[in-house]
């Protein structure tokens, strides 16, 4: 065998491949993402840009059944059979309260196609969204939770619209509405949920609207966040251009904003309840191309006046930060067998499950979706011990 | 989504295969594997595209090839120079001085040779085929290939013809 070839062989017996799952998940994520602004489907990462609350787990069994005084919520057989179907995959969850939660499942088709249902439990109540084509999304508004089956695009012409669906389960019961398009503004209303998939969106719960939201000057913009103040926080940028967070107090009228880092596309932005405590995670420098592109992982605790480095890690393996009322947070390291769960203002990192996929904090309530299976894991300590819960 | 027993099922057979490729051109095993994962992201991304294939091993391949070389030519943008160098990590544990040897030589090479010596010496794929990938005249991958063996001649045995013709000349 020639040198070259030997060489060849030599790197490939120490590859360790990641797990297929991660990057089936990647590849999942990025068709939706693409879908959503191509105009043909809906990112299951608004699904994961959702805060979520503390969770008693005792009332999550994935089991849970009407109570006897909601037995009125008729069962959707289409959407039980896609929930239960031994190849459904659960594609999002999101947590409200301890026990509001709500879970996209999705099921394979011929054709390369979906079809998707979402599961949402109130107090031990249990509702069912409707099985569409377009998958759902689903989302925390305030002590709710919220299932959407979005249009295809934003465009008012888009015949999707009438298959689009939002579905609540409020202390009145089980709401379904459709999505009403409205012309894009920069300003939203008070109450709107705002949601990103590649534009940022705002939601009006009661009348079912949903329209972009334009931050001049801005291009895309993830994550939206909104603390107790009712500020709301996004990550935005230009295309191509340097990651900033932007913030709202008044609902659009202005913004507010920071350069994350110089040079850095993106980033990921962690906001605690009350404002206060943000970790933040810079993107990639567009030029770096080698392992040795290193970001800083920083911790702000006063709503991002000033910031400290805790620790650097090579990107792309730093992603999920979160924040906590305690002046803490969490941020979720892998690379290989290299796992750590750092802890910005708290000390040394724990081990992560191996199989823990991202990170999303309601209040001390973190949780994260298991990337080689359909379970969400869940911690109520911070990161320390993790459960694993079925939510079906 | 495409078979995803068929994108799994290649993943583990040619994931590591693939890496051992890239590493080659680009000399940073972290590049490789993020270039080749790239590559299998795409396939689960455009599952009826990648359904379609003849030859899904080589459209990978070809995927993760133009990560590596959109990378490279945005690095040598950035840093203003038209470095045969590349990036400037070449680390596999437990590599031997040869082999470094071998990687150093390799990524001094202009990347248009390496990437023809690894496609035809590693690849083992024929001059006619290697043109049609990188879209150029097949006389001007012969060309690259001639200059990187003599290149790399003193290094691998197989190309000790190469220098003797130039040293003849």
């Amino acid at each position: 065998m020639s040198e070259l070839k030997e060489l060849s062989w030599d790197v490939q017996e120490t590859v360790q491949p990641l797990p297929f799952e991660a990057l089936e998940r990647r590849g999942i994520r990025r068709r939706h993402r693409r879908q959503a602004l191509a105009g043909a489907g809906v990112v299951a990462a608004v699904t994961i840009a959702v805060l979520a609350a503390v969770l008693p787990l005792g009332n999550l069994t994935g089991t849970e059944k009407p109570s006897a005084g909601q037995t009125s919520i008729p069962v959707d057989q289409a959407a039980e059979k896609v929930i239960h179907d031994k190849k459904a995959a659960m594609f999002g969850v999101a947590f409200a309260t301890p026990t509001r939660w709500a879970a996209v499942w999705a099921l394979p088709q011929p054709g390369s196609t979906w079809k998707s249902a979402a599961v949402l439990s109130r107090d031990g109540v249990r509702a069912t969204a409707p099985v569409r084509k377009n998958d759902y999304s689903v989302v925390q508004a305030g002590d709710e939770v919220l299932a959407l089956s979005m249009p295809t695009s934003m465009k008012g012409s888009d015949p999707t619209w009438a298959q689009s669906v939002m579905v609540r389960l409020t202390d009145q019961g089980r709401i379904e509405k459709k999505l009403h398009w409205a012309p894009p503004t920069t300003e939203f209303g008070a109450d709107d949920v705002l949601l990103a998939s590649g534009t940022l969106r705002a939601l009006n719960l009661e009348t079912g609207t949903l329209r972009e939201v334009k931050i001049p000057g801005i291009d895309n913009a993830l994550e939206p966040q909104r603390d107790t103040t009712g500020r709301w926080w996004v990550v935005a940028a230009r295309n191509s251009g340097v990651g900033n967070i932007y913030w709202t107090d008044d609902h659009g009228k202005t913004w507010g904003h920071s350069v994350i880092s110089q040079g850095r596309m993106g980033g990921d932005l962690g906001v605690s309840p009350d404002g206060r405590t943000l970790v933040v995670i810079p993107g990639r420098k567009p030029a770096r191309t080698d392992d040795g592109d290193e970001v800083p992982l920083r911790l702000s605790t006063d709503r991002g006046e000033h910031w400290t480095t805790v620790a650097t890690r090579n990107a792309p393996y730093l992603q999920s930060p979160v924040a906590f009322d305690n002046g803490t947070g969490l941020a979720l390291y892998q690379r290989g067998k290299d796992r750590e769960l750092l802890r910005p203002g708290a000390g040394k990192p724990f081990t992560p499950p191996t199989d823990l996929g991202n990170l999303i904090a309601v209040g001390d309530f973190v949780y994260g979706m298991q990337y080689n299976g359909n379970h969400a894991i869940t911690s109520t300590n911070h990161g320390r011990t993790w459960k694993y819960v079925d939510p079906r | 989504m495409a078979d995803g027993d068929t994108v799994r099922e290649l993943y583990e057979g040619c994931y590591r295969r693939l890496v051992g490729q890239l590493f080659a051109i680009c000399g940073n095993l972290g590049e490789a594997e993020d270039a080749v994962q790239e590559a299998f992201v795409r396939a689960v991304e455009k599952p009826r595209r990648f359904e379609q294939l003849e030859n899904p091993e080589a459209w990978l391949r070809a995927v993760a090839l133009n990560a590596v070389r959109r990378r490279y030519r945005r690095a040598t943008r950035f840093h203003g120079l038209l470095s045969r160098a590349g990036v400037p990590e070449t680390t596999v544990t437990g590599m031997s001085a040869d082999r470094v040897a071998l990687v150093e030589a390799l990524r001094q090479l202009p990347f248009e040779q390496r990437e023809a010596i690894v496609l035809h010496h590693i690849v083992d794929l024929p001059v006619r085929e290697i043109a049609v990938q990188l879209r150029v005249p097949e006389g001007t991958v012969k060309a690259r290939l001639a200059r990187g063996r003599v290149r790399l001649a003193p290094l691998v045995h197989e190309f000790a013809d190469d220098a003797e013709e130039v040293n003849h000349v």
